[in-house]
């Protein structure tokens, strides 16, 4: 199957394009479009004032401000600008299961290329960063429609094998990003927990608005399973052979709180937050998350 | 531990099965690569206690189920105390059945064994057909006597007992046939030795419930010592929950006659010499019976010229006597009558008498058994040395050629008793000593020997008779073969009086046929001198006058010594002293002395049923195998058994049958316990076949058919709580027997133990719970999810 087959779905590119991403905040962009820009540049639309400091480009002083009050402003104006967006993806190990073709990797770049394709049809910025405990590919921030080829086969090419370290990971992505933008997180929080939340308010103290896509098997979330099993840990050497009938219940509940407090990190550093299963409709999950962005960007 | 079923305690070793299982899982496991391993080991880490504890629990649980599914099905039958506290006490019905011969009484067309037996059969079915753990034990009143008397400290139960402790199977056919094979014995029998029998059981079974069933037909004889059998009854319900049950299966009959006795007189059995032989006839019914025929028969075993017979009812020649006829015997009398019978040759004879049949016959026969010897030796040892005593000997047992009364004169002086040894003595059935003035201590110490084995001495006084050494030598305080301490020759001439016979015969047998003449035989004896005796030594045990005479002094005294028998007259036979000795009546005296004194050296002529039969011969000669036959059953012939004769002893050859339960088989059992003649013949050195024979009658008080009243009984055993049934009520109604068996009980712990292990296993999550996983679905897209 091609890659674009794969991961971009014929409903779920439909949908894409009926649809339109918009940010819920200003962001950093370099074309202009329909979202705002923090950025004051060659704009009609005035903002405000600033006071002088020696630097600023003499062009922007309000010279009727100097000679009625005698004092250098700087004159600012509102400019639109276009979305930045970054698809984190978590190629880890743990990512890798489920069955071949529907592991939680490929349902993440499932989701990721939807997202991709959409941004891109708002001729908005997208770029892509796949990683496990190091940074294994990097697609540059693109407006070309033919960049969205460049990142499915970023997804195509990556081999989930490695353990996860969200936080380094993402201090190294805010130090060598040098703009704001829309940081989309596709991993499942697996094998370090601390390390992953630590990583998100990296990212959003950073000024970066967040989104994250928490991506769970089927088994993991409903832990189905009733005979006698040996579990092997995928980013571990642990083992544990059980009846997993006895143990089902404790696993559930432990589940359950570290999903409560994820959800409860996210909230307190004003981050977007979807559970989302693999046997989700990608189609169904982006409707989702842009309804519901819709909403929190009206309210 | 015990049960019913041994064979299944091999499922025991299911109880590994949940084990094996339990390793098979282990080994069998799926592997599975997981992610969210943390939340694994988390849920591990916080339930592994708890899941371990359950696991086990599930295992032992498991296991203990198994086990007692076997204990279940293996039928445990020994249980503890405890098990009563859960309604699961088992009833153990023990059967005493009495088959004395009275039990084959044919009373209303019906025998009251068959009653009983019927009763027995009913009783099962009901128990059969009640909830409930039954155990069963039937014992015969027969076996338990047999058994007690074989070994009278500790007899085993189970040589005696048919059944013991045999769970009763829900349709008890089987068991009934083993009962319904049985049938009376010709035993005279009691309930004592049985419940002596099975009482130990009974105590060891304190955690069942006991119920004794006696199924008799209450004669009187059986229960007529109420004393000892209330203290058999009560010793039995010292233990708590012990029933007693009396099933009445007789009924009252209308009369019985039995035949007491058959037996020789004490006489001289010799070839060819006329010999009585007495029976006695009981009549136990309550009306006067007439005109009863008595048949008889006289069976020769001649030696040498008899070959054993299984075909016939004897081996020997029959030969039948004229029947007697009694005109009439009243309600509980017993009627003697003597018949003459002559064998003409030695050897072991036999005289079969039968009564007419009626409802019992099992004691309408008798038989008895007599040694005919060629002749009796006799030897005589005279004082007189003109052998002038001894002539009036030989005169009266050798009178002429033509005359034959079967006794063999040896004359001889005091120095042979002295010289003799005790064998040559021993051949003597009779030793004379006629006024010997003096004894050697050797030949009175042998003549001591003699008799106490058996031997019998006739010693007679006179002129020679030392009075010192009478008392110091042969009375001997007492202790010596004569009677009586002598105090002096007393003249009797002066105290005659005129008419005054000088003998009065007593009761002793030995003058008793002269006693029942009219007028006394003994009225021209004249009785001249006579020894008198001191009054005190008079009291001497066992001692008895045979004839008295003037002011009632004792002239002939019969005393026991050992096994044998000693008479003495006290008067002497010369005619200085009496005339007895040309009276007709000496002739008498002597063969009746001879044959009274030869008899107690005879072997006994019968014996009880169920006697152990034992021959000694003492020829070393004879072959190692011995054949017994047995009497017949009714309409078949006689049983032949080959046994081994003890030839160990190279002087002696022995053969002893006795009843061995273990080893006999049942028709031996049944035979040994027939009444009639028992056939043993051995073959000796020369190939020549000679017969000992045997004679077992039944016990003459078991055909009283008297019953004892019921109220009388109850009344007599109080305070033993006792029930008592009617053997034909039991037929088609039961009893009600109300405990649950350990089997149920342990059924119900396992189906509780069952749905314990549910819960359990439930509770180990070890079934799928409903799925639950609908709230992380809905987080998912139902709330909208952000923030």
């Amino acid at each position: 199957m091609a890659a674009s087959k794969r991961y971009l779905p014929p409903e779920a590119v439909s949908r894409a394009q009926r649809l339109e991403l918009k940010a819920r905040q200003i962001v950093e962009g370099f074309l202009s479009g329909s979202h705002r820009s923090p950025y004051f540049g060659q704009s009609v639309e005035f903002v405000q004032h600033r006071q002088y400091v020696p630097g600023d480009d003499v062009r922007h002083v309000d010279w009727k401000v100097w000679a009625r009050q005698d004092r250098l402003v700087i004159k600012q104006y509102e400019e639109d600008t276009n979305l930045r967006c970054t698809l984190l993806v978590d190629s880890s190990a743990s990512m890798n299961y489920g069955a071949e073709q529907n592991s939680k990797f490929d349902y993440a770049a499932t989701l990721a290329a939807c997202m991709a394709l959409l941004i891109l049809k708002q001729q908005d910025a997208v770029a892509s960063i796949l990683f496990d405990n190091k940074i294994r590919s990097r697609v540059p921030m693109r407006t070309s429609q033919r960049h969205l080829a460049d990142i499915i086969a970023s997804f195509e090419n990556a081999r989930p094998a490695e353990k996860t370290n969200l936080d380094s990971i993402f201090k190294d992505i805010v130090q060598s990003s040098s703009r704001r933008g829309l940081m989309v997180l596709f991993s499942d929080l697996l094998g370090a927990e601390e390390s992953a939340l630590r990583g998100i308010s990296t990212l959003r103290k950073a000024g970066n608005d967040v989104m994250v896509i928490h991506v769970l098997h089927d088994d993991e979330l409903d832990f189905p399973f009733s005979d006698p099993t040996r579990f092997e840990g995928l980013e571990s050497l642990d083992h544990l052979t059980c009846n997993p009938r006895a143990l089902r219940e404790g696993y559930l509940e432990a589940l359950n709180r570290s999903l409560i407090r994820i959800r409860r990190t996210c909230a307190a550093s004003k981050c977007d937050y979807l559970l989302v299963r693999t046997s989700d409709a990608p189609d169904a999950v982006l409707s989702s998350l842009v309804a519901s962005r819709d909403h929190t960007t009206r309210r | 531990m015990q049960f019913l079923f041994q064979p299944l305690t091999w499922g025991f070793l299911l109880v590994g099965v949940p084990i094996l299982i339990h390793l098979i899982n282990m080994l069998r496991h799926r592997r599975q690569r997981w992610a969210a391993m943390d939340f694994l080991l988390e849920s591990y880490r916080r339930n592994r206690r708890w899941v371990l504890l359950k696991q086990w629990l599930l295992l032992f649980a498991r296991m203990l189920a198994m086990a007692l599914l076997v204990t279940m099905l293996a039928k445990w039958v020994s249980a503890a105390k405890w098990l009563g506290w859960f309604g699961g006490q088992s009833t153990h019905h023990y059967i005493l059945l009495d088959d004395s011969y009275s039990m084959g009484d044919t009373e209303g067309g019906e025998i009251a064994y068959d009653r009983a037996l019927q009763a027995v059969s009913g009783l099962l079915r009901s128990i059969a057909g009640t909830p409930g753990q039954h155990y069963f034990t039937f014992l015969r009143w027969s076996r338990a006597s047999l058994v007690s008397q074989s070994s009278a400290e500790n007899a085993p139960l189970d040589a005696a007992a048919d059944m013991i402790a045999v769970s009763i199977p829900q349709d008890p056919a089987r068991l009934l046939d083993r009962v319904r094979v049985t049938s009376p014995t010709p035993l005279s029998l009691s309930p004592g030795a049985a419940i002596e029998l099975v009482s130990p059981l009974i105590a060891d079974s304190s955690d069942e419930q006991s119920i004794v069933y006696l199924v008799t037909d209450l004669r009187r004889n059986e229960f007529g010592d109420p004393q000892t059998l209330r203290n058999n009854l009560l010793n039995l319900t010292k233990n708590s929950g012990l029933e007693i049950q009396l099933i009445d299966c007789g009924k009252d009959s209308s009369g019985n006659l039995t035949l007491a006795s058959v037996e020789p007189e004490k006489e001289i059995w010799a070839a060819g010499v006329p010999l009585m032989v007495r029976f006695q006839v009981r009549n136990h019914s309550a009306q006067v019976l007439r005109n009863l025929v008595v048949k008889l028969k006289a069976i020769t075993y001649a030696d040498g010229s008899v070959s054993p017979q299984i075909d016939r009812d004897y081996s020997g020649d029959i030969l039948e006597l004229p029947p007697i006829v009694i005109e009439q015997i009243a309600p509980g009398e017993t009627v003697t009558r003597q018949t003459q019978v002559v064998f003409g040759v030695p050897g072991r004879h036999v005289v079969e008498v039968a009564l007419p049949d009626d409802s019992v016959n099992t004691d309408n026969k008798r038989w008895c058994v007599i040694d005919i010897k060629p002749a009796q030796s006799v030897l005589v040892v005279d004082g007189e040395l003109d052998q002038s005593n001894a002539f009036y000997f030989e005169t009266v047992t050798n009178p002429d050629a033509r005359l034959r009364t079967g006794l063999v004169l040896e004359n001889a002086d005091a120095v042979f008793l002295r010289d003799a040894s005790a064998r040559e003595l021993a051949k003597y059935n009779v030793i004379v000593l006629l006024d010997v003035p003096r004894l050697e201590p050797t030949a009175i110490a042998k003549l001591e020997e003699y008799c106490r084995a058996g031997g019998g001495i006739f010693i007679t006084t006179g002129p020679n008779t030392n009075t010192d050494f009478v008392n110091d030598q042969l009375y001997r305080e007492g202790q010596g073969i004569f009677p009586l301490q002598i105090q002096a020759v007393d003249d009797l001439i002066s105290v005659s009086g005129i008419g005054q016979p000088h003998v009065i015969a007593t009761e002793h047998p030995i003058l008793a046929p002269l006693k029942q003449l009219s007028s006394s035989p003994f009225s021209l004896i004249n009785i001249r001198k006579i020894l008198s005796v001191e009054p005190a030594s008079l009291e001497r045990p066992g001692l008895q006058i045979v004839a008295t005479g003037i002011s009632n002094r004792p002239i002939l005294v019969d005393h026991p010594m050992g096994d044998g028998r000693v008479l003495t007259l006290l008067t002497g036979l010369r005619s200085e002293w009496s005339n007895w000795a040309q009276d007709p009546t000496f002739v008498v005296l002597i063969l009746r002395s001879l044959g009274y004194l030869s008899s107690f050296r005879h072997a006994t002529t019968s014996d009880t049923v169920g006697t152990s039969i034992e021959v000694v011969e003492t020829d070393s000669t004879i072959l190692p195998e011995a054949e017994i036959i047995l009497p017949a059953k009714l309409e078949s012939n006689r049983i032949r058994l080959l046994q081994n004769v003890d030839l160990s002893d190279p002087q002696v050859a022995r053969l002893n049958w006795r009843l061995d339960l273990a080893e006999m088989d049942r028709d031996s059992i049944e035979g040994f316990f027939r009444p009639g003649l028992f056939e043993v013949w051995l073959v000796d050195g020369r190939a020549k076949q000679f017969v000992h024979n045997f004679a077992h009658n039944v016990a003459a008080v078991e055909g009283n058919l008297e019953r004892v009243p019921l109220n009388e009984l109850v009344q007599s055993l109080q305070p033993v709580p006792i029930q008592i049934r009617s053997a034909d009520a039991l037929r088609n109604s039961g009893l009600n027997a109300q405990n649950a068996s350990h089997s149920t009980v342990v059924m119900a712990l396992l189906i509780m133990l069952l749905l314990a292990e549910q819960i359990l296993a439930y509770s180990a999550s070890f079934h799928p719970h409903t799925p639950v996983t609908q709230r992380h679905r809905s987080s998912v897209l139902g709330s909208g999810g952000m923030r």
